[in-house]
């Protein structure tokens, strides 16, 4: 029982001094992308791995931007939040690219993919467009932000699982032929 | 403190709802001893940064089981240490809580008890690496025990050992403690 009290005392002086470690940087945006589900994390490594490309041409854009713009467009960056406008700069801009690569797939066993696959994307912009009216309706709101991001994200990776589809199709078709040439 | 759990009551309330800004509101006051608790007992930082944020959303799902007879703040720590004991289990070699038999010597214990530890001058970080230093089962029961301040009946029930057995191995932890703080100090 002594060694108990020796210890007791011991630890009721330290009391208060335990707690000295912190996460290492950025753990409230780890735990952030936890809280979306684990779905999202597949999304965001592919954001991560484009946002150096995108960023670099939305500087470009960005000056871009200034010189010539459709008024009307503008006119909705203008009044939303600085940090959406941005990312929303940063995601149209992949999503193009990559939609310009699933138009350039357009041959006559993908025709049926890529025509889904293009009203798809219609009526995912359709639901951010209106997202956008409801955001400049009620103001800086988190859920409809997030809302926001998420259909950004998703339109990305819709597109990618549209082109390793093409690309499925393709191999499938070379495999035909090949086999066909023996 | 009163306003305080009001407010955090409303928080809960919200969390309960699903509402990600009362979650993450709730993260940020919460994560730092969390964090230290996982820590303590896993021993690195990637690995309790991951059970420490695993805890939170596993509070998140169960939030209808707290009915606050203890403080949020005391549920959520009992989840952080039920989960870091669980995933510390599964990789850690070592037994975290087993009763070896040990041999007793009769040793000459003269030498030690004279040598008198200065406890005032001892810092947190010297206790940390000598607890640090001692096999798993001592380390972790010292560190519920004095550390995150629980008795030995809620010690026997987080670490799933009956009353006997919790209180040998308390008893010889204490004893090693006190060895290795005598060697180092």
């Amino acid at each position: 029982m002594d060694n108990d009290k020796k210890l007791k005392e011991l630890f009721d002086d330290l009391k208060g001094q335990w707690d000295t470690e912190e996460p290492a940087f950025s753990h409230e945006n780890r735990f952030l992308a936890k809280l979306e589900g684990k779905q999202k994390k597949k999304k965001n490594r592919l954001a991560t791995m484009f946002a150096p490309v995108a960023a670099t041409i939305a500087l470009m854009l960005g000056i871009w931007f200034i010189y010539s713009q459709s008024p009307a467009q503008d006119e909705t960056i203008g009044k939303l939040p600085p940090k959406v406008a941005q990312t929303q700069e940063y995601f149209t801009l992949v999503i193009e690219k990559e939609l310009a690569k699933v138009e350039n797939e357009d041959s006559p066993e993908t025709k049926q993919l890529v025509k889904d696959a293009l009203y798809r994307m219609s009526v995912l912009e359709k639901d951010y467009e209106k997202l956008t009216e409801e955001l400049l309706k009620k103001g800086e709101n988190k859920k409809i932000i997030h809302a926001m991001i998420t259909n950004l994200q998703t339109r990305i990776s819709f597109l990618e699982e549209v082109l390793t589809q093409i690309e499925n199709i393709k191999k499938i078709k070379d495999n035909y032929n090949e086999n066909n040439n023996i | 403190m009163i306003a305080a759990t009001a407010e955090t009551d409303h928080l809960l309330a919200l969390c309960k709802e699903g509402n990600r800004n009362a979650q993450f509101e709730v993260y940020k006051r919460y994560y730092k001893p969390m964090y230290n608790i996982a820590l303590r007992i896993v021993k690195d930082g990637h690995w309790a940064e991951d059970i420490m944020q695993e805890a939170f959303l596993k509070a998140f799902t169960k939030l209808d089981s707290f009915k606050g007879e203890v403080t949020f703040g005391a549920w959520l720590k009992r989840i952080v240490i039920n989960h870091s004991l669980d995933n510390y289990k599964k990789l850690s070699k070592e037994p975290v809580c087993e009763l070896e038999p040990v041999l007793y010597k009769v040793e000459d214990e003269s030498d030690y008890a004279n040598t008198v530890i200065d406890f005032t001058t001892l810092k947190a970080e010297q206790v940390k690496t000598a607890i640090n230093m001692l096999k798993e089962s001592y380390r972790i029961i010292l560190t519920l025990l004095y550390i995150e301040g629980y008795d030995q009946e809620e010690i026997c029930e987080i670490l799933k050992i009956n009353a006997g057995n919790c209180r040998t191995i308390i008893s010889r932890a204490r004893e090693s403690l006190l060895k290795k703080l005598r060697e180092n100090g």
